[in-house]
């Protein structure tokens, strides 16, 4: 428990997810300042961000959340993979980790601490960040759907779970934090459309591109369809646990045949 | 003394891919046995080997062949006992955390709790002079500083097995004395230390024992008496023309002629043929061959 801890708090010290940090105080604070919301009769409701005006008939859940959220958590996405491969590269592979080892003996048990403290860290954030922006939201007049948000942003965990698998695979294969996370940015960006599609598709590719790059493809889907109120937003996440458990058991395969 | 530690041939062969077939043995056949209670000092240019060996007796690098074993237990195993310190090569730490808390986190994982890790761990700060530190961020220590907050981590939970890679490295010569004491008091307590160093002052005046590597291989071990020749060497100087004692090699010195002989009996014989010239020694001086010098002869 110490040492789970200790990586969840070194986690915040990370200078991108300092940024990080940052970047999502500035987006609250851009909400709190910009946004106003009126209602006017029924169910109808004025929206005025800046300078935009618009009506809407439900206000927050189909209309404002999601492409907030969505934006910022491709900003963050982005943050995270750079933060997580710095992080991962530091805490697998560094001086203290051997000091550390002759402590714990248990590989296995020292992966899974490091793992799931960058883990608990991520969460954290994710969880804080969601519910600050809903009550930005609910501040200025809207009815955040607290529920959702918060299913949002525990399937937003989930998601990250996965690339923070993925994150700790390239990084142990690649043995450098900045080849890894150039690894992971081309497969979010360049695959991660490309498997995210074929997997709402019924195409025979689909399966096998799954197994391979699946995690990135079916990031943020479950997310959105937590906001926008899907019946099954879990949905994505669990066609993305066998492929995030391959990698998982790779990431571990390689750590326990690592030389400190 | 018993055996506390046995290596049977150790080998570690590092990347052996499709670009480099062969790979390179950092250890090659290495058997060695430490005894409960003494130092036991590697030394080696670098990389002869040494940090990998320390490393594969502490399982943090997979052997390619051979064993290790600890208290008669394979390090492997999940039965070997924690009871070790290790200070790593060049030891650093990366993450914002101050001092204090760096090593309450290593003694909670090495089992110590409540007042006893306090105990502890001021016990160490002061031992290491880390005092004043202790409050900083390891990360904006000092190398010399770094270096002593590895040796405080390993020692903070009193192990029976102490490994030290380079302990004074980055350290000034008041760090240095500091460390050699140290290690003398833990001797002391029964601590059995595994001592990589360049030093080799250091290395003649703390180790029992020592183990040469060359190449990844032990040339030669024992303690330092043994292995330095038996027979002490003498300079011997006279003042006037060696041409007068033929038969004995001397070299223009400062202030006169300089031979140098090696052991009693060539003393003595010397002695007599320069007493048959008449010429009398001015100066007569024990040439003890150094760790140095037994080093170096094993890489010439």
């Amino acid at each position: 428990m110490p040492l789970f801890w200790s990586t969840a708090r070194q986690m915040f010290r990370q200078p991108a997810m300092l940024f990080l940090l940052v970047i999502q105080c500035a987006v609250i604070t851009v909400l709190l300042v910009g946004l106003h919301i009126e209602r006017t009769e029924g169910k109808q409701a004025t929206i005025r961000f800046y300078s935009l005006e618009f009506k809407v008939d439900s206000i927050v859940r189909t209309e404002i959340l999601p492409p907030v959220i969505a934006t910022f958590i491709s900003i963050n996405v982005i943050l995270f993979v750079v933060g997580l491969s710095h992080c991962h590269a530091e805490y697998l592979a560094d001086s203290t980790t051997g000091v550390l080892l002759t402590r714990i003996r248990s590989r296995t048990a020292f992966f899974l601490v490091r793992l799931f403290g960058v883990q608990a860290a991520l969460t954290a954030d994710i969880v804080l960040f969601f519910i600050c922006t809903a009550l930005a939201v609910g501040l200025k007049g809207g009815s955040p759907p607290l529920l959702p948000i918060l299913l949002a942003g525990a399937i937003l965990s989930i998601e990250l779970l996965a690339l923070n698998v993925m994150s700790s695979t390239f990084g142990l294969l690649t043995g450098s934090a900045s080849a890894s996370t150039l690894l992971l940015l081309a497969v979010i960006v360049l695959l991660g459309p490309l498997t995210g599609s074929l997997s709402l598709s019924a195409h025979p590719i689909m399966s096998t591109t799954r197994l391979i790059i699946p995690p990135t493809g079916l990031l943020q889907s479950g997310t959105m369809q937590a906001i926008v109120g899907h019946p099954a937003p879990l949905l994505p996440c669990l066609h993305a646990a066998v492929p995030t458990a391959v990698y998982f058991l790779i990431s571990l395969f390689l750590f326990e045949h690592r030389d400190v | 003394m018993s055996t506390i530690l046995e290596t049977r041939g150790l080998t570690k062969v590092y990347n052996a891919h499709f670009l480099h077939r062969h790979g390179i043995t950092a250890v090659d056949h290495v058997h060695l046995s430490v005894e409960r209670g003494e130092i036991l000092a590697i030394l080696g240019t670098n990389g002869a080997g040494k940090s990998t060996f320390v490393k594969l007796l502490l399982n943090l690098v997979r052997p390619t062949s051979g064993r290790v074993s600890s208290f008669g237990i394979d390090v492997s195993s999940s039965g070997w006992p924690h009871s070790v310190g290790y200070l790593p090569e060049a030891f650093q730490i990366r993450e914002h955390i101050p001092v204090r808390k760096f090593l309450a986190l290593a003694g909670r994982l090495s089992g110590i709790q409540g007042r006893a890790l306090d105990i502890c761990i001021d016990d160490v700060l002061h031992r290491l002079g880390l005092e004043e530190v202790s409050n900083r961020s390891a990360r904006t220590l000092s190398k010399g500083m770094s270096t002593r907050l590895g040796i405080a981590q390993a020692i903070l939970h009193k192990p029976h097995l102490l490994f030290l890679d380079e302990p004074t490295d980055g350290l000034d010569p008041l760090g240095r004395i500091a460390v050699r004491q140290l290690l003398t008091e833990l001797r002391r307590e029964g601590t059995t230390i595994l001592l990589n160093s360049h030093l080799l002052s250091e290395v003649e005046s703390l180790a029992d024992r020592i183990a040469i590597f060359r190449r990844g291989s032990i040339v030669t071990t024992g303690s330092i008496p043994d292995l330095l020749p038996r027979d002490v060497s003498y300079s011997v100087e006279v003042p006037t023309d060696p041409l007068l004692a033929p038969g004995w090699l001397f070299r223009k010195h400062e202030e006169g002629w300089c031979s140098t002989v090696t052991g009693d009996h060539q003393l003595r014989l010397l002695l007599k043929a320069l007493d048959l010239r008449g010429i009398i020694a001015t100066n007569i001086v024990p040439v003890r061959t150094s760790l140095e010098e037994m080093f170096k002869s094993h890489y010439s």
